[in-house]
């Protein structure tokens, strides 16, 4: 093992000889860039010219290769492995390199999204005009109004308009209740809270609201 | 008639001389408007007030102003449920740029979501085991941001407690138990009251969290 790092160094030293005298092995440039949205880990970088990896913790924001580029040496980073439940997309990632080009590499990464939908049983129409029978549905922020199916007894289909990022929690309460029934979550229950979850790697359409006469 | 005529192209001349003197110019007390959804909006300059609507972009003082004449623009009201301010100086005299641009930013006002807890008491110190807090995880919806909430040290079990993320007026809100057991002790059962409903014109501080052994 030690006749290896005389042999080692005697490369390097042939390697930045060469460098020197615009050899394409190495350089003084640095290949790098800056990367939002990183919640998860499991994300792994390439440059495709060298084959040059680069595993990046989730949280990071920038990222630099370990090895540098010559002038006009190409580059071309790219995705090589994506993070868990999590789409990274590299931007301004391919070009020859200079000090210009070489550490604006863009990597934005957001959580797959996926829908939250469900129904809603026993919503009933009374007939009356002006009577609100449906019931107004609320993942924090997000609402939804499900009015009562066309077929009476059918259950109502429902989803949020604003989709979940995978691994992300939900919790769905009751906002405002039909002027004829009384409505309570009932599945999925997570944690003994029902309403609540973890979206999956797909869309979620566990979520049962069930109705009662007042 | 034809006597008047002449009289105002002369009159008409003259002012156009006069201003080619370095006489007046007049300006407009002006600007830009942004995320103005709502009514209410009043504007001052000097003694002259303004009525802005709802969706307006931009606005302009009826009276015009003199080169050299100082301007002043005020809020003299703020729309319903939204905090306007400048995003540009809003004082100057006329003449110092070519025309006068004030620019306004408008944003729903946003407000705490918050209550008390009780119930939430330390784990006592048993043999080696040192005394241990007990927490539970509350979730607006998966946008709406999570707080977790810690066994105070006073020994009382009960304390304040409000999200980070604060609601916008008009915006839902509905508070559950988080789905994922590891942010909660998993030796207590905690409820939710009053979590539910839309945020008004102060902070809604009457969330109750009620938490019992299991």
């Amino acid at each position: 093992m030690k006749s290896m790092y005389p042999r080692a160094g005697l490369a390097l030293l042939c390697a930045m000889i060469l460098s020197a005298c615009g050899g394409s092995g190495g350089g003084n440039l640095q290949l790098a860039g800056s990367i939002g949205g990183l919640t998860r880990p499991g994300l792994v970088l390439i440059n495709k010219s060298t084959g040059e990896k680069l595993t990046v913790a989730e949280g990071t924001t920038v990222f630099v290769f370990t090895r540098f580029l010559g002038i006009d040496e190409q580059f071309d980073v790219e995705i090589d492995t994506q993070p868990s439940g999590t789409k990274c997309v590299a931007s301004e990632n391919n070009n020859k390199a200079n000090v210009y080009t070489s550490t604006r590499v863009q990597i934005n990464c957001s959580l797959n999204p996926w829908t939250l939908s469900g129904v809603v049983q026993g919503l009933a129409d009374d007939g009356v005009a002006g009577n609100n029978d449906g019931v107004t549905l609320a993942n924090g922020p997000d609402t939804v109004y499900v009015p009562p199916s066309a077929t009476t007894g059918a259950a109502a289909n429902f989803s949020f308009a604003a989709t979940v990022g995978e691994g992300s929690p939900y919790g769905v309460t009751v906002l405002s209740q039909p002027s004829n029934r009384i409505c309570s979550l009932t599945a999925p229950v997570t944690n003994s809270v029902a309403g609540t979850g973890v979206m999956p790697a797909g869309n979620d359409n566990r979520l049962v609201v069930t109705c009662v006469a007042k | 008639m034809k006597l008047s005529y002449l009289g105002a192209i002369v009159a008409v001349s003259a002012a156009a001389l006069v201003a080619g003197c370095g006489g007046k110019a007049e300006y407009s007390v002006q600007g830009t408007i942004n995320g103005l959804s709502t009514p209410g909006l009043q504007l001052s300059n000097g003694g002259e007030t303004i009525s802005v609507p709802a969706g307006a972009t931009s606005f302009t003082f009826p009276r015009q102003i003199g080169y050299g004449t100082s301007y002043a623009v005020g809020f003299a009201q703020q729309p319903e449920h939204m905090l306007c301010q400048f995003t540009s100086i809003n004082t100057g005299s006329a003449g110092q740029t070519v025309a006068i641009s004030v620019g306004i930013s408008c944003a729903r006002r946003v407000y705490a979501l918050g209550g008390q807890f009780t119930g939430l008491f330390t784990i006592p110190a048993n043999g080696a085991t040192a005394a241990a807090p007990r927490t539970v995880t509350l979730l607006n919806g998966s946008a709406g941001g999570q707080v977790q909430l810690v066994s105070p040290a006073d020994g009382s079990g009960a304390g304040d407690f409000a999200f980070s993320t604060p609601v916008a007026d008009g915006q839902a809100y509905g508070v559950t138990i988080h789905p994922d057991p590891k942010l909660s002790s998993t030796d207590i059962n905690c409820t939710v009251k009053n979590g539910v409903g839309v945020m008004g014109e102060a902070a809604v501080t009457n969330l109750l969290v009620e938490c019992k052994p299991k």
